[in-house]
């Protein structure tokens, strides 16, 4: 599997990365995340995440495809 | 109509002369957070989606909501005090319809468009504000739309 991630907020500072290809045997979003978080650290919990792909909102189980955009929305707190 | 700026808020909305009501609202940059003196700001965004889901909300409130029009801009980059971060305004003919509308759009914009604010603090490391009242509600949309 081939991946574009993005990282925005806390995870981007948490990568030193705006984005990078990954390529893993993550098949979900879920997956995917364990697999940053155990590389890169990250200082939240997935339960205070959201999972989006190719721009959409997504359930961490939804089927990934090779070149999808996978984005982890920290808590938003615009406004 | 949802837009995002790095520039400071112009609002555009035109009010058509069946609109006897008109409800705004700002929000601006305070000096504090939490006990914390807050310096200034600074709010990022992911662009592409921000914009879908901020456009769906206002789309969602001219449906629901008897309402001639609405609009709502955030901006981002480095803020100061006071500036203005957000602006939603709607019309309509009477002005519950326009309130009710206005506190949807702020509540859903808060909950679901993806954009992060970092707070500065005088003698202290900066901070990604989470959205300590929304977690829990922006699971999904469903809740809100």
């Amino acid at each position: 599997m081939r991946v574009k991630v993005k990282y925005f907020a806390i995870l981007r500072e948490a990568t030193n990365l705006g984005e990078e290809i990954i390529e893993c045997s993550c098949k979900t979003p879920g997956e995917l995340f364990s697999f940053l978080k155990n590389k890169y650290h990250f200082p939240v919990d997935i339960t205070q995440i959201k999972a989006a792909v190719n721009d959409e909102y997504a359930p961490w189980d939804k089927p990934l495809e090779n070149s999808d955009t996978v984005v982890f929305i920290p808590p938003v707190s615009g406004g | 109509m949802f837009t995002l700026t790095p520039d400071p808020i112009t609002p555009t909305l035109p009010i058509p002369p069946e609109s006897g009501g008109f409800v705004s609202f700002e929000g601006r940059v305070r000096n504090h957070n939490e006990g914390l003196p807050v310096e200034n700001l600074e709010y990022e965004c992911y662009e592409p989606m921000a914009l879908r889901e901020g456009e769906r909300i206002v789309q969602q409130a001219l449906a629901t909501f008897n309402i001639h029009g609405a609009q709502c801009i955030h901006r981002y980059g480095h803020l100061s005090i006071g500036d203005i971060a957000l602006w939603v305004g709607v019309v309509s003919a009477h002005r519950r319809e326009s309130f009710e509308a206005c506190q949807y759009i702020i509540d859903a914009v808060k909950a679901l468009v993806p954009i992060w604010k970092k707070e500065y603090y005088r003698g202290k490391k900066p901070v990604w504000v989470a959205c300590h009242r929304c977690r829990g509600e922006n699971r999904g949309r469903a809740s809100l739309l």
